[in-house]
């Protein structure tokens, strides 16, 4: 192959190691599609609704800040190629996708700080990492999010470093796909908007120039989520029905069990960019002075929700510490104003430490505890379907929630199950008049403590309400019937 | 083969190439079957053809987003903009300067005329190597008046246009570019305002690069961005078209549709492809499909030229619909031969000629057909049109609604903070509204291309100026 310029070789060989990794990462993720992520059993039950044009998967797209649509919009396509049969492998592929793109977009960080050669084994520490080829392989969202908030990270410093209107129009489109991406990660990018907005503050421009700097940096932020009330009230009657379980915040308290990095071992991660925080302070550095707030912060928030026992927000702001850190540490030796050589030495060294950092990871306990997958869930739901068969004969269950995505998600279930992600009784007795009828709920515990449900009614699950009565237990889910006798309060 | 100073040499020798028909007779029969097709199917399988229509122009619109982020990627690549700095303008010898044609057709522009001479004046070219024509119509005293009035430089000459059909500014270029002297040669309006270096820079342009290149196109600005919303919209609009997207075509190597005014051109190779078409209303955007057809390449060269923006909305609706009926002129003329257009752009040019000329006025007429069914949504809820959009064209339509808007609001935003329009950036985000103006003219377009094809609506200049007087 010929290439007219050695700038176009490199190209050819960047994509093309890229093209690589997402082939390996794909395949590996094919290989055990026994444990995938929870994540990606109900995004497949959730794909396949929206593909049969549902109004719950309408619904499931947009009304919750838990389940945010975009993880879920980038699979449907490749769901919507594969059919009924894609089963969770849209999942892998777009997580594998996206891990190979958060590698690649690391090298070209690297290569654009000057990092040389060496900026491979900074990128191979990171994609080997444990925790960070099982984000790749088992098809949860947190590759995306790494991905997105990695790009903010690089855009927010290289138009500090270069004031080039492509690194702010990228960054400000990274902060607007962020929140659809994972909610998680608002605070963080609240945080790294603020930066920017004392950045502009104390640049010498013009007042008019100022605001139209950040209006342009948080125009996208502001078009999502206006969008995204919008067709929350189109589709659910209500602008602010996916921001509506944020006061039920304190319910998703505990131990995330879920974590890019092990929590012990996470504060490494934060020496990179406080070095380079303080290093920058005394130069004068502006870009590394952003560049060390918004690498250190996910460790510092992830510490903070520790020490409080918040879980909602730990994964992934966990899933940011690694590669923030690689971009810290690409970043020091233009900070410390390294001369090539005491550059090479520099990098080595902190490759050298990355790698015994991932080979830790390695030797150490898991590092990323799987969730409990939904694997005897069709074992569960035969249990629940033979319980009810044998009491009724015209029997509706409704499974409430996203969780109700994952159970009923891998294989196609009885009809007399239906997804259910905005519960009124009164509606579904209309509806399903002559039938008997069942509410089936997850435990509120984790991301399901977020669903409509729960935070409709605090205590159904535990008390039950007028309508409903207690029926049985099948593990987290507990199933009630919908009394349907003359004069019951709904 | 037509002589060189007929006005109407490219309909004489290449009839093929010319909108003197409008339309072929194999594609009026083409249209006939598909409009018969489309209202026998609509009325076989009306929500069978509704649903096909919708996955259509849905797949259309997402594609048509997806390109112009494509553009606007590539508009930022070193090979967008051919770059002249100031070291190589300073080493031009003035001496070894060519001779450079400028052609300004006027028609009552009397009150355009003072500024029109000062600028060109001040255009920092040798006087004796800038060769100056005002085309004027036989039919226009008061410009011949203004004219008159004027003690105009030695350079300037005044061609008079023949009153005669088509009445229509390429005719009136035609006849400028066969008294044209100049190696190159460019257009200007009776407005504009080009930078002082503009020529300079577009002769180190052509030297440095390939023969290929035989046009370079400028970007073309307004000094009246201010004067009211509609201009505000209006700059929004030029600066994401001339500042991003034609950049963003010229990197990609595609065809590039000429702005009306400031296209600098390699004389001889504008003669020997017959000039411009004089009954295309968009000629520039012709010849810029011409100019590719015949194995040339235009390029965006980075200078601006300023003219005028309308500021009445009657006259900006007129000067639109002018704009998109030439559009659509434009690609029944090159549609005619579908296959040979194919082998002379190339697959990637003709998708290019598609999305860019057909697709600009399609997306337009069905645009108020799109706003209709959600108004309808919004106010009534009928679940009967949910059934339009089934699972895949729901997610293709909510992807256009998440990303698709936005990437059209935010390039204009983009493309003001880039020109340092920085108080335009919150007029950029109304431009939904514009689009509703844009629908209007080009269903006026869609209407005039059958039963006015020809008729050129003269876009009023001087606005600004008599209001700021």
């Amino acid at each position: 192959m010929v290439f007219s310029s050695a700038a176009q070789r490199e190209r050819v060989i960047r994509y093309g190691c890229g093209a690589v990794v997402f082939a390996v990462l794909a395949a590996a993720g094919l290989s055990r599609l026994d444990r995938v992520s929870p994540y990606a059993v109900a995004a497949e039950g959730i794909c396949r609704e929206l593909i049969e044009g549902t109004t719950v998967g309408r619904q499931a797209l947009i009304s919750s800040v838990w389940w945010p649509p975009l993880p879920i919009l980038l699979r449907l396509p490749a769901a919507a190629l594969g059919g009924s049969g894609a089963g969770v492998i849209p999942s892998i592929v777009v997580a594998a996708f996206l891990g190979a793109a958060t590698l690649l977009l690391l090298e070209r960080m690297l290569s654009l700080w000057e990092a040389g050669w060496i900026r491979i084994g900074l990128v191979a520490a990171l994609a080997l990492h444990p925790a960070f080829l099982r984000a790749c392989v088992d098809g949860s969202p947190l590759t995306g999010v790494a991905f997105a908030a990695l790009l903010a990270i690089f855009c927010l410093a290289e138009w500090v470093r270069t004031r080039k209107l492509r690194y702010l129009s990228t960054l400000s489109i990274a902060a607007g796909l962020l929140p659809a991406f994972s909610f998680e990660l608002t605070p963080w990018l609240g945080l790294v908007l603020l930066v920017l907005g004392c950045d502009t503050l104390f640049t010498r421009a013009t007042g008019i120039k100022k605001r139209a700097t950040m209006l342009l940096a948080c125009l996208p932020l502001g078009y999502v989520m206006g969008l995204w009330a919008l067709v929350s009230w189109l589709i659910m009657g209500d602008p602010v029905y996916f921001l509506r379980s944020l006061r039920r915040l304190d319910f998703w308290s505990g131990p995330q069990t879920v974590y890019w990095v092990p929590p012990a071992t996470l504060l490494w991660c934060m020496a990179p960019s406080l070095l380079l925080l303080l290093l920058s302070l005394f130069r004068r550095n502006r870009a590394g002075i952003v560049l060390g707030i918004a690498s250190a912060t996910p460790v510092v928030l992830v510490v903070l929700q520790l020490h409080y026992q918040v879980g909602w927000m730990t994964a992934p702001v966990a899933a940011l510490a690694v590669p923030s850190a690689c971009a810290a540490i690409a970043f020091l030796p233009a900070a410390l104003q390294l001369k090539p050589a005491a550059r090479f030495g520099f990098l080595a060294a902190a490759c050298v430490g990355a790698a015994i950092y991932t080979a830790a990871a390695y030797r150490g306990p898991d590092p990323l505890p799987v969730e409990r997958l939904p694997q005897d869930s069709r074992l569960r739901l035969a249990r629940i379907e033979q319980h009810i068969s044998g009491r009724t004969r015209y029997p509706k269950v409704f499974v409430c929630g996203y969780a109700g995505f994952g159970l009923l998600g891998g294989h196609e279930p009885h009809p007399m199950f239906v997804r259910n992600l905005d519960l009124s009784i009164a509606k579904e007795k209309v509806d399903y008049h002559g039938h008997t009828l069942y509410v089936l709920l997850h435990k509120p515990e984790g991301r399901s403590a977020m669903d409509s449900v729960h935070w409709k009614d605090e205590d159904l699950f535990t008390l039950g309400s007028p309508s409903l009565l207690y029926d049985g237990d099948w593990g987290d889910w507990r199933l009630f019937e919908i009394i349907q006798a003359p004069g019951g309060r709904d | 083969m037509p002589p060189l100073d007929d006005p109407l040499a490219l309909s004489r020798a290449a009839p093929a190439l010319s909108a003197r028909v409008p339309i072929a007779w194999p594609q009026k029969i083409l249209i006939g079957l598909l409009c018969i097709l489309f209202v026998a199917a609509a009325a076989w399988r009306p929500w069978i053809t509704a649903r096909t229509f919708v996955l259509i122009s849905t797949a259309f619109y997402l594609a048509f987003a997806l390109y112009k982020l494509l553009l606007i990627r590539f508009s930022v690549s070193r090979h967008a903009e051919i770059a002249v700095g100031a070291p190589e303008l300073a080493a031009i010898v003035d001496g070894a300067l060519p001779v450079y044609s400028i052609l300004v057709p006027l028609y009552r522009e009397r009150e355009s005329i003072p500024h029109l001479v000062k600028a060109l004046d001040e255009l920092d070219y040798p006087a004796d190597k800038k060769d100056i024509q005002f085309l004027v119509e036989e039919d226009d005293p008061e410009t011949q008046a203004a004219i008159a009035e004027l003690a105009l430089p030695a350079n300037v000459r005044v061609t008079p246009i023949p009153r005669s059909e088509p009445r229509t500014k390429p005719k009136a270029c035609n006849i400028g570019l066969a008294n044209a002297r100049g190696e190159y040669l460019v257009i200007y309006d009776a407005e504009d305002h080009p930078e002082r270096d503009q020529l300079k820079k577009a002769v180190a342009a052509f030297d440095r690069l390939g023969p290929e290149t035989v046009c370079l196109q400028s970007k073309l600005n307004f000094y009246n961005p201010r004067q009211n919303l509609l201009t505000r919209w209006f700059t929004a609009e030029y600066c994401s078209w001339f500042d991003l997207a034609l950049p963003g075509l010229a990197a990609l190597g595609a065809v590039i549709p000429l702005g009306g005014t400031s296209n600098h051109f390699v004389t001889a190779k504008l003669r020997e492809m017959f000039g411009w078409d004089a009954y295309n209303v968009t000629e520039d955007c012709d010849l810029g499909i011409r100019i590719y057809r015949n194995g040339y390449r235009s390029r965006m060269l980075d200078t601006t030229t300023w003219e005028e923006a309308c500021s009445s909305l009657p006259f900006w609706i007129r000067q639109r619909t002018r704009w998109l009926k030439g559009y659509i002129q434009t690609y029944f003329v090159h549609m005619r031969n579908p296959f040979r257009l194919v082998r002379d752009l190339g697959i990637a040019g003709f998708l290019h000629f598609q999305i860019l000329i057909g697709g600009v006025v399609f997306s337009f007429l069905i645009n108020p057909l799109y706003w209709l069914l959600a108004l309808v949504w919004f106010v009534f809820r009928l679940e009967s049109l949910e059934t339009l959009f089934p699972g895949v064209v729901f997610a293709m339509g909510a992807l256009c609604l998440f990303a698709g808007n936005f990437v059209f609001i935010y390039t204009g935003a983009v493309a003001c903070y880039r020109r340092g329009y920085y108080d335009l950036l919150k007029h950029a985000l109304l431009t939904p509204f514009y689009w509703v103006l844009m629908s209007v003219s080009s269903w006026r377009a869609f209407l005039q291309f059958f039963s006015n094809p020809f008729y050129w609506e003269k876009t009023r200049h001087g606005l600004f100026k008599r209001s700021t007087t």
